[in-house]
């Protein structure tokens, strides 16, 4: 991508690490806050969402973020492979 | 023609096609030992997806999962956590795999470890523990077909008559087609599970309830336990924090390491399509969504029943809708049980022969073949015996299994990515995580805080591999140099 700036050898390395340990670190938190002691504060009925109870919603947004977060990963996993090639 | 019977034709019309999709694909692989265990390495990511989401939800979702939401409530949640975080390590873990794989020409898990960790005595008892894991999964995909048979019949094709005629059929397909066969029928009965799924998990609140917010509001008035985690337990009572939240951990630790699932890795085209496989599997895991819908349906309008896996069968026969549906209905639940059913009996009498029998003795191709396929014929028998004779419920066999295959991680992760692993290090956590899980499966009394055999086996298992690995010397450093170099692809 000749229009995209050139990172330094560091830049580019930090950039990926950055992203890997946040999607870590999104995985811990989800494993924290589904099981004891993370998901006591979730674990009512109401209020509902979308009309599931709340501890289910919870449980799913969790799954709906973890999309996100892979999908993120994976951009950036695959633009830092293209820059090690050139 | 009775209800019944134009449902049986349906179903019988769905198997054939099924089969005919096996048989076609199978012509086309190659005969070799590699083109039998690892489909020849070509598998495109739509197969791939498909492969990875049909295996996990089998008859185990689609059954087993309306079973315990409707008679354990919430306790279901714990599914729905655990796929995710499970699969999510396998973006870096799978293609690690998949190049070493590549490079030594594995097509099993206990190889992989064998060839950073040479041991014979590693290869055996990984496949024996293999082989033990297998035998209630099995087990739960032959009940599985079972119930639904018997179900929809209504009694006509009892449980061991549906499961002996399920399972011929897909022995059928895998002693004649191996994996090419798994993987072109899975994408297939993928496809019939979700749209299935969907369609009842919303159409059934629906009907009963007049929608998915007034059925919760019902049962948040009369049954508000089943609603919060960590649910029931089998019998009814209040269910353990420790329980709860031990069964999502061994699951998400243990998820990835099932022989049949790792073993993908080294079926996959390229590093690329095991990584969108890991991105798009949680598409597949909002499937738990409309799976549960269907078992808290049964809540308040169906009296305890004897087995609480017969829940969905019992209520989608029970509504009005047409035959066709109902048929359908049932080949989704059969198809997820078979498909995960085939890959099982294959993954395991390949692991039987490959890791177990050949490095005792030397086989030609040929009889390799011969073997694996009397295995496959073998466990499929010992299987369906429990299937017939034991009734506890599909998710409890199944997470039972899971206290073994949770102990592969460590030696797994340990060979590719810790250099300072060794062989008796491997060996000893091994054979410690599995006794300790072992015994409290036995003593399940003596558990503290309720917690999984099988994570009680890791807090013996991870610290007996790391202090033994520190006390002993790997003899052949560079050999293990060049194999983790390979797994990151350097």
């Amino acid at each position: 991508m000749p229009w995209a700036p050139r990172t330094s050898e560091e830049g580019g390395t930090l950039k990926i690490r950055v992203v890997r340990g946040c999607v870590v670190a999104f995985f811990i938190l989800f494993a924290l806050f589904v099981t004891w002691p993370g998901m006591l504060p979730f674990n009512r009925i109401r209020p509902s969402i979308l009309g599931l109870p709340l501890s289910m919603a919870w449980i799913a947004g969790w799954v709906i973020l973890s999309f996100v977060a892979l999908v993120v990963l994976d951009r950036a996993e695959a633009n830092e492979r293209r820059r090690r090639e050139e | 023609m009775e209800r019944w019977q134009t449902i049986a034709v349906i179903i019988l019309l769905y198997l054939a096609v099924t089969l005919g999709i096996g048989l076609r694909a199978g012509r086309r692989a190659s005969k070799s030992v590699t083109g039998y265990v690892a489909g020849d390495r070509s598998f495109g990511l739509l197969v791939m997806y498909f492969i990875f989401g049909a295996t996990m939800f089998s008859a185990f979702a689609f059954l087993g999962g309306p079973g315990w939401a409707y008679s354990r409530g919430a306790a279901a949640f714990y599914i729905l956590s655990y796929g995710v975080l499970g699969m999510a390590p396998w973006y870096s873990v799978g293609p690690r795999a998949a190049r070493v794989g590549r490079a030594y020409g594995f097509v099993t898990q206990a190889q992989l470890l064998v060839g950073r960790f040479p041991s014979r005595f590693l290869s055996v008892l990984v496949a024996a523990l293999t082989v033990l894991a297998f035998v209630p999964y099995i087990t739960l995909q032959m009940r599985g077909a079972g119930i639904v048979i018997e179900a929809v019949t209504d009694g006509h094709i009892p449980l061991w008559v549906g499961a002996a005629v399920a399972y011929g059929i897909v022995l059928l397909y895998v002693l004649t087609s191996g994996v090419a066969a798994v993987g072109w029928t899975n994408t297939f009965q993928g496809v019939v599970m979700l749209v299935i799924a969907w369609t009842l998990g919303i159409y059934l609140p629906m009907r009963l309830y007049g929608g998915v917010g007034p059925m919760f509001d019902q049962i948040a008035n009369q049954r508000p336990e089943m609603l919060t985690v960590p649910g029931l337990t089998a019998s009814g009572e209040p269910w353990s924090w420790g329980g709860y939240s031990t069964a999502i951990l061994v699951s998400a630790i243990g998820v990835s390491m099932w022989p049949h699932l790792f073993m993908k890795a080294f079926t996959a085209k390229d590093d690329d399509t095991i990584r969108r496989t890991v991105v798009l599997f949680p598409t597949f895991q909002l499937f738990l969504i409309p799976v549960f819908l269907i078992g808290f349906a049964g809540i308040l309008v169906v009296d305890a029943l004897p087995d609480p896996d017969f829940i969905l069968p019992h209520l989608i026969l029970r509504s009005d809708l047409p035959a066709l549906v109902v048929g359908l209905f049932c080949a989704g639940a059969l198809s997820a049980s078979m498909s995960t059913g085939d890959a099982l009996l294959h993954a395991g009498a390949s692991v039987a022969v490959e890791d177990g029998v050949r490095p005792l003795r030397g086989l030609d191709d040929r009889q390799q073949r011969r073997l694996m396929r009397w295995l496959v014929v073998g466990m499929g028998a010992v299987a369906y015996f429990f299937a017939v004779n034991e009734s506890q419920s599909l998710v409890t066999l199944l997470l039972t299994s899971y206290g073994i295959i949770v102990q592969f991680t460590p030696p797994l992760v340990a060979a590719l990515y810790w250099r300072g692993a060794t062989t008796p290090g491997v060996v000893s956590g091994l054979v410690a995580g599995s006794a300790v899980t072992l015994f409290f499966y036995f003593n399940s009394a003596l558990r503290p805080l309720d917690l999984h055999e099988g994570i009680l086996g890791l807090l013996v298992h991870i610290p007996v591999l790391i202090i033994v690995s520190h006390l002993t010397t790997d003899p052949q450093p560079s050999a293990s140099e060049r194999f983790l170099q390979t797994a990151r692809g350097q």
